[in-house]
């Protein structure tokens, strides 16, 4: 049995047991009365903490963690590299340092512009990464790729906290939120304005699917068979830093995500990234929303951030699969 | 027709070339010690390296003006190894080579019914048409050979080149690559081999080019150029010729001084 054959029946079940989720307790009875209009002012509480605190947190963690996971599985492939993915690259750090340049110089409050200098950063480490991992005439290492992802992304990480304490205590609050993210109840307007554009940019990196199957045999011989090979990495890099960097601003890092659900649904062996992705986005989808569940259920102990519920769970994830993959292709 | 004119290619301490030659249609085999530029020379024609001087015609039209798409139909790749991606099945794999005759998304080489025979006829023609739906990184080395072979195969090019093609091979799979090589050639496939293996490169090619410390040393009809005398030099150590007239390195292998 494949983790895939779980996945689609387990979708609704884990959406619907989210719902129910939080420090307030509501029951399925109250929502149901509710949702009829025939219960009291009991049930009419329980619907609004449903619709109002717990669906827009529920909905904004499936589609983060989705596009994430789309976006891990694509990078997975596009560098040849089982570990790679936006947190592990540096690429998230570098939109959480673009928010919190865009806090110090008061334009947090503006989407567009906080959104720019996010994806300038992103994309800045990414590329600094990807040199750095990029050896002469043998292409990328990718230990080395892993190691530059994880030095640039501690510097950011440094970086951010550094800007962060240039400001106002409560404003340093935040970056905990942004370091170790966590999904809130935001303007609709804010959602829409993020997860349209990232849904867009997640659309057509799993309608390439098939040219993903071509760069994950590597960039020589995908120039052999006729793609523009260096062209297409770019457009995928960039794509994933576009969904990583409108993500950041709205729900902070969400690490190992992009790792956790698509070497999950590839435990199955036999996956084309046509088949690979929809699930990767589904099963994100799910850990992200579980994560998030998990961290509302402890909310009442203390503050638990979704983005540490997920390291919590994909770091150890991380350290299996560098056992298993690290040794394989080590050519620093 | 491929022409190299001129070409220089450097790595570290290492140049190819000068180097001017042409290959005709029909079968080729590159041979040389390790280290000659063998396969150097078969990444700039299949343009994976570029030369830092001179220019590849291929069948008239410069090579490094070409597209990818168009590069595709031009040569066929087959290197040593593929790092095997995570995931793919072994016709997934071989199924890549059909890309060029797919749209730009490339859904029409999984689609396509020409593209799904080509691939059949390619597993049945590797012998490995029963592990089809194996996954290819579980594969054998020499099965995964044989799938990079097939790879090239359906994709058809004019030009197919293959770096090695009986490295990792074992007795039997290396018989069967014979009679492969020899039928594909058969049905006017271009082909230029590299190879180490100068009883192999004898057995199936028209001609044979000899290289040695990046130049060409010696360029040959098939088995006239298998000769002790021109390939002592070139690999410095004795050969002879066997009564059914294959020629092998003598035993024990004597390593001239030099």
């Amino acid at each position: 049995m494949k983790a895939r054959h779980f996945l689609w029946p387990a979708l609704p079940l884990v959406l619907i047991g989210a719902v129910f989720a939080g420090s307030t307790a509501v029951s399925a009875g109250d929502i149901i009365r509710g949702l009829t209009g025939s219960g009291d002012a009991a049930a009419q509480a329980a619907l609004r903490t449903v619709l109002d605190f717990r669906l827009p947190v529920i909905l904004q963690a499936f589609f983060v963690g989705g596009l994430l996971s789309i976006c891990g599985a694509a990078l997975q492939a596009v560098l040849q590299n089982p570990l790679a993915e936006p947190y592990i690259l540096g690429t998230s750090s570098g939109a959480a340092f673009g928010v919190s340049l865009a806090g110090a110089v008061g334009l947090a409050p503006f989407f567009w512009p906080r959104t720019a200098l996010s994806f300038i950063c992103a994309l800045a480490a990414s590329a600094l990464v990807i040199a750095s991992g990029w050896r002469r005439g043998r292409g990328l290492s990718p230990l080395a790729l892993i190691l530059g992802g994880v030095v640039i992304g501690a510097f950011l990480s440094a970086a951010t906290v550094a800007v962060q304490s240039l400001l106002t205590p409560f404003e340093f609050r935040n970056t905990i939120g942004l370091l170790l993210g966590g999904f809130r109840v935001l303007p609709t307007e804010e959602i829409l304005l993020t997860l349209l554009p990232a849904g867009l940019a997640g659309l057509v990196i799993l309608l390439r699917a098939p040219l993903l199957d071509i760069l994950s045999t590597g960039i020589t011989s995908a120039r052999s068979l006729g793609l523009a090979a260096g062209r297409e990495l770019a457009l995928i890099v960039f794509l994933v830093t576009l969904v990583t960097a409108l993500t950041v601003p709205l729900a902070g890092i969400i690490g190992f995500v992009g790792l956790i659900a698509p070497h999950l649904m590839r435990l199955g062996g036999r996956t084309r990234h046509t088949r690979l992705l929809p699930a990767a986005f589904a099963a994100g989808g799910l850990v992200t929303v579980i994560a998030d569940a998990i961290a509302r259920e402890a909310a009442s102990l203390g503050q638990l951030p979704a983005g540490a519920v997920t390291a919590i769970l994909g770091a150890p994830l991380f350290i299996i699969l560098l056992r298993r993959y690290g040794g394989m292709h080590d050519r620093m | 027709m491929i022409e190299c004119s001129d070409l220089v290619w450097r790595a570290g301490g290492f140049v190819l070339g000068p180097l001017t030659c042409r290959i005709e249609p029909g079968c080729t085999a590159i041979i040389g010690p390790n280290g000659s530029g063998k396969s150097s020379l078969l990444s700039l024609i299949s343009g994976s390296l570029h030369p830092a001087e001179g220019m590849i015609l291929l069948n008239g039209m410069r090579q490094d003006r070409q597209r990818p798409r168009a590069m595709a139909g031009l040569v066929a790749l087959a290197p040593q190894m593929l790092t095997p991606p995570p995931g793919l099945t072994l016709a997934d794999f071989v199924t890549l080579g059909r890309y060029r005759f797919s749209g730009g998304w490339g859904y029409g080489m999984y689609a396509s019914h020409t593209s799904r025979a080509a691939v059949r006829q390619a597993l049945e023609e590797v012998s490995l048409a029963h592990k089809a739906e194996t996954e290819l990184a579980v594969l054998s080395g020499g099965e995964q050979r044989l799938a990079i072979l097939a790879r090239a195969l359906v994709q058809e090019a004019v030009w197919t080149l293959l770096d090695e093609p009986a490295g990792f091979l074992d007795y039997a799979h290396n018989a069967a690559l014979h009679g492969l090589l020899s039928r594909v050639k058969a049905r006017g496939r271009n082909l230029v081999l590299v190879t180490h293996d100068a009883d192999f490169a004898a057995a199936i090619a028209d001609r044979i080019l000899c290289l040695r410390n990046g130049r060409i040393v010696y360029q040959g009809e098939g088995r006239d150029a298998a000769r002790p005398d021109i390939l002592r030099p070139i690999f410095e150590t004795d050969f002879e010729t066997t009564a059914e007239g294959r020629i092998l390195p003598s035993w024990p292998v004597n390593i001239q001084e030099t």
